[in-house]
């Protein structure tokens, strides 16, 4: 079959090049109208059905020449014929022993490769020197940590209760069973070894008058020590407002006081104040308070 | 050549980063009581440092307790040992601090005490001791609440019947 205008010839003349495969050149039609169809090419790669005289393309059946060709341009007739119709792969009759063009493609392909690998080993380098960092350091901190089991206790806030808060400060129990209620008032104390639910000291003191007020007044002690008072408490039942009473409870806070003389008389002064009402205060580290039902005044430690 | 250095780049940092949280976790290492208790300080340490300050102490087996009053005012500390069924830890998995017949003139002296026990997890980090200690002030001074600072419960309940505050700090499951 010949080529449509414009298509190019081999350089023997015997191809054109269709696009996709070179096809053999036969005789004209007889002129007239087409009495048959379009001839059907043989399928491709099956040169058995092409025949003995049909050479076998010398270009891959796929792709496109004028888009996949590597092939430089070639001057002459070639030329000739490739600016005059789309453009065809150089011819290479068969059994020239032409060197057999590569496939599209296969040009840029050892570059490509080239970058593939160069990524796969960097990607891996690094993966590797992360998990094998991670590894070694992770190794080394925990071999040369020694965990904390046995930290030193925090130091303690300012005013975190201690335990020589617990006792009236410079208080000794001569002091306020000898020198005051006994020697200077003639009052009986009797020794207690209960211990006092209420503020856990280890021994208590009941003192009362020798006279006929006994039963209407007393102080009790609570201590650990001689020296180590933990609270003192007067109660007169002599009703509110009675001198006997108030008198008690001042004397008690001049006796508790006594080691400062400043501030002995301002206790003094203050219980004497407040005796008759509910009221409390904390001077030099003693706190005072009253009570008016039950007729009392109780000194604690100030926290 | 310069795959290898980056890669040796790389294998410091990776290195150097896993060298300090390995060390970290082994110091804050808590597996000897199930990451259930206050890192790195025996029961024992607590217990002899409040016996410094004139606390009186006893081993309850489960618990040791602690206390120390002064006049009316009593300060209660339980320090729960870490353990399981079998086994129990000298550590301290919880916390429970009480103040007994506080007033006002108590009031500086129980924050004190209370915030020293609640920082004991956190003492390695002053921010969280400030955080813990400010909102220890408002619970004290009001009615109580309950709260949670980095895996720990902290619980401040007020009980008018036993005239009581107590604090309750416990690792948070």
């Amino acid at each position: 079959m010949a080529a449509p205008p414009g298509w190019p010839y081999s350089p023997d003349g015997r191809f054109w090049w269709d696009g996709a495969t070179w096809q053999p050149v036969q005789a004209p039609p007889p002129p007239g109208p087409a009495t048959h169809g379009p001839s059907v090419p043989p399928p491709p790669g099956t040169p058995a059905q092409q025949g003995l005289n049909v050479p076998p393309p010398p270009w891959p059946a796929t792709g496109h020449p004028s888009a996949a060709s590597p092939w430089p341009h070639t001057p002459g007739a070639q030329s000739a014929q490739q600016h005059a119709g789309p453009q065809a792969p150089p011819y290479a009759p068969p059994g020239t022993g032409a060197p057999t063009p590569a496939p599209s493609g296969a040009g840029p392909r050892p570059r490509r490769t080239g970058t593939a690998v160069f990524v796969l080993v960097t990607a891996g380098t690094l993966i590797a020197a992360l998990a094998l960092g991670g590894l070694v350091g992770a190794a080394a901190g925990l071999a040369t940590t020694e965990p904390v089991t046995d930290a030193p206790a925090p130091s303690f806030p300012g005013r975190f209760p201690m335990g020589k808060q617990r006792y009236l400060p410079k208080v000794t129990l001569n002091m306020v069973a000898v020198n005051w209620l006994q020697a200077a008032n003639s009052w009986r104390c009797t020794r207690s070894t209960a211990s006092d639910p209420l503020t856990g000291a280890k021994m208590g003191m009941i003192c009362r008058p020798g006279d006929a007020t006994r039963l209407h007044m007393s102080v009790y002690i609570w201590y650990d020590g001689p020296d180590k008072v933990v609270s003192v408490k007067a109660r007169c039942d002599l009703g509110v407002g009675s001198k006997p009473c108030t008198s008690l409870f001042s004397m008690m806070a001049d006796t508790l006081l006594s080691p400062d003389r400043t501030l002995r008389g301002q206790a003094e002064a203050w219980a004497g104040k407040n005796a008759d009402k509910a009221a409390v205060t904390a001077i030099g580290g003693v706190r005072l308070e009253t009570s008016a039902r039950p007729h009392t005044m109780e000194a604690v430690p100030a926290i | 050549m310069v795959v290898v250095a980056v890669g040796l780049v790389v294998f410091l940092i990776a290195g150097a980063g896993a060298y300090a949280v390995a060390r970290i976790d082994r110091e804050q290492d808590t597996k000897y009581c199930g990451h259930d208790c206050v890192p790195g300080l025996s029961i024992g340490t607590v217990v002899e440092a409040l016996q410094g300050q004139g606390h009186t102490c006893a081993d309850k087996r489960l618990f040791w307790s602690c206390e120390l009053r002064i006049g009316r005012v009593r300060f209660e500390a339980d320090l729960f040992r870490a353990g399981n069924v079998t086994d129990f830890y000298e550590y301290i998995s919880k916390v429970e601090a009480r103040i007994i017949n506080p007033d006002s003139t108590t009031a500086a002296a129980g924050l004190d005490y209370m915030s020293w026990f609640a920082m004991l997890p956190h003492r390695d980090d002053p921010s969280t001791v400030k955080k813990v200690g400010g909102w220890l002030a408002e619970q004290i001074a009001g009615d109580g609440d309950i709260t949670y600072v980095l895996d720990w419960e902290y619980t401040v309940e007020r009980n008018a019947n036993t005239r009581s505050i107590e604090l309750t700090m416990k690792r948070r499951h």
